[in-house]
């Protein structure tokens, strides 16, 4: 049977993923299309304005706010990403102990803040964090210590909302851990036991080699997840005290939409940047954890 | 290893074991326990940092106006007052009504669009894979990839252009774009037996007949699967329709909270009981189908 003809015969196949296939192709390709052209241009909201090259990402370089933003977001990706599998790992081993019947419950409050809306998290934690009024600062006054400005110290900040992120995200990956760990055979463990191995042994040598596969998948989500970060930085503090909690994603936003004299260009650059360093983040991650599995 | 009866955390049931078991020694009783009563503490420790928030949140938005700038340490709060939740419902320029209605309007329509388009997706790659099939499932899978919300720029070019700013579409449209959907469905579909497929195709069914009259409802738990994440992404979605949004009565709960919060100087109060307003649902909706929000995401995560 020829290519031609079983293309025709399977007609119904093709029609039947056409809808998803133009859905997901004009509202996920066309805007990252649209941004790399955009970036290419002097661009304003209603003209494109003249043809500029890469004069943008020149421009760019040379900002200094970017280069800020830029750094931020290298450090708040990092610590989100090593942080949320410190906490969520040993979470999910301690719920898979099977020491606790109130399993299902715990895995549902840990769960709760990943299906809350971002606007609601990052105003809860304004809240906490209030400098005067706030729930921390209170408590920690209670015992004797001053508590710090936790959003309007501008090297404190960025580490205030990497924490609100965590928070926010452990829960999540704590799932995908514990998924993985349920289709570990419990024999393993069993033998193990019997040599004698303890509990903590049993996780460093049993549950995280055979988890690497699990860890790397993590990895890779919490980094697109962590580099898009936007609404608890938004909602918090706007990239304030003076730039210090900005994320290239925040301040292309504020670029584009939040001044007088919108430089979509500009923004737009910005975007591409990043998108091309999630893309970069995302294959060596992979690479390297490959690497790793395999040796 | 130990049995979750013996490891009861609370010291009641610690102090009845050690009584009915005369022979063991309680220090070597209490070592035995020890463990399990540490991974206890660790978990409820845990457990308060994660309810503390949402309880202090309630709690903010109960309490009498006057007394919420204060330092206060109170859990368990002596007066409460409906006033702040009274003052949202009924001040004109609170439009919450609107904005719930918006909210579920953009989740429902987002749920159905994505739920139908990949469904049909997932039916045709899975049962009857076309030539280049592999690819196109890979071309789908791959948006999970894509950081949507980057290209933030080009998406607001192309809705404007389409002429869908200010649009229930023009929400719905991209927020329908969500791969996790797809392959719950593509996954469940493959392992539907064929025989009953096969016996509705011998007694001369369509094609659309047996998508329809036999695998859409044996698909019914990766379909409410999908629902629920679906509508769970839909309803927290905030970059997309605060970008695409610029009207007041277009806003879903989820942007017009930020509106409110900067543009009109609401209280913390005012804000934190929208907050709650906007919480609750997603919360219940997941406290009361955690199974299926639970297979959904690992059904897209572990390899089988």
């Amino acid at each position: 049977m020829g290519m031609v003809q079983r293309i025709w015969q399977a007609r119904t196949s093709y029609l039947l993923v056409l809808p998803i296939l133009l859905l997901y192709g004009v509202f996920s390709l066309l805007p990252i299309g649209q941004t790399f052209f955009l970036s290419l241009y002097n661009a304003k909201i209603v003209s494109l304005g003249e043809f500029v090259g890469l004069g943008n990402y020149q421009s760019l370089v040379l900002h200094s706010g970017f280069r800020q933003a830029a750094a931020n977001t290298v450090v708040f990706t990092a610590i989100c990403s090593l942080a949320s599998i410190a906490v969520s790992l040993p979470l999910a081993a301690l719920l898979h102990l099977r020491m606790t019947r109130a399993r299902p419950v715990l895995q549902a409050i840990y769960f709760l803040p990943v299906v809350t809306p971002g606007a609601a998290i990052g105003y809860i934690w304004k809240w906490l964090y209030d400098t005067k009024f706030g729930l921390l600062n209170t408590a920690l006054l209670a015992v004797g210590i001053e508590g710090p400005r936790w959003l309007s110290d501008p090297k404190l900040a960025l580490y205030s909302i990497a924490a609100v992120m965590v928070w926010a995200t452990t829960g999540y990956f704590m799932v995908i851990f514990l998924a993985h760990l349920d289709t570990l055979d419990p024999a393993l463990y069993e033998a193990a036991a019997i040599d004698g191995a303890g509990t903590v042994h049993q996780f460093l040598y049993i549950t995280l080699p055979l988890l690497r596969g699990a860890i790397s998948l993590v990895l890779i989500l919490g980094i697109i997840f962590f580099m898009q970060a936007f609404v608890l930085v938004w909602t918090m503090t706007r990239g304030g005290p003076g730039g210090s909690t900005h994320l290239i994603t925040t301040l292309s936003y504020q670029q584009a939409f939040m001044t007088g004299s919108p430089r979509f260009g500009l923004s737009a650059a910005a975007s591409t940047l990043l998108f091309l360093a999630i893309l970069l983040c995302t294959v060596v991650a992979a690479r390297v954890t490959r690497f790793l599995e395999d040796a | 290893m130990i049995k979750p009866r013996n490891a009861s955390p609370n010291l009641a049931g610690q102090a009845a074991g050690v009584r009915a078991s005369s022979q063991v020694t309680p220090l070597a009783r209490l070592r035995r326990h020890l463990p399990a009563l540490a991974v206890h503490c660790l978990l409820a420790g845990g457990a308060i940092i994660f309810l503390l928030p949402y309880y202090w949140m309630v709690l903010t938005s109960l309490r009498p106006p006057d007394q919420v700038h204060a330092a206060r340490l109170d859990l368990v709060p002596t007066t409460l007052s409906l006033a702040t939740y009274q003052k949202i419902f009924s001040d004109a320029t609170i439009t919450i009504g609107r904005w719930f209605v918006n909210s579920l309007i953009i989740a429902t329509g987002a749920t159905l669009l994505n739920l139908s388009v990949s469904h049909l997706a997932a039916f045709a790659l899975a049962r009857r894979p076309p030539p280049g099939g592999r690819l196109i499932f890979f071309a789908i899978t791959a948006t999970l990839m894509v950081p949507g919300e980057v290209v933030l720029i080009g998406m607001f070019f192309l809705v404007n252009r389409l002429g869908l700013l200010n649009s229930y579409p023009g929400i719905i449209l991209p927020l329908a774009v969500h791969a996790v959907v797809f392959l719950i469905l593509y996954n469940y579909v493959k392992e539907i037996p064929r025989e009953l497929e096969e016996a509705a195709m011998i007694d001369g069914a369509s094609t659309w007949q047996v998508f329809l009259g036999i695998i859409t409802p044996l698909s019914f738990p990766a379909l409410s699967a999908g629902a629920m994440l679906e509508f769970l992404h839909s309803w927290q979605a905030f970059t997309i329709p605060y970008l695409l949004v610029t009207t007041n009565d277009m806003y879903p709960l989820s942007v017009a909270i930020l509106f409110q919060e900067t543009e009109l100087y609401s209280t913390v109060q005012e804000t934190l009981t929208l907050a709650t307003v906007l919480s609750l649902p997603a919360v219940l909706l997941f406290l009361l189908t955690q199974r299926r929000v639970f297979d959904g995401i690992t059904a897209g995560a572990v390899k089988k």
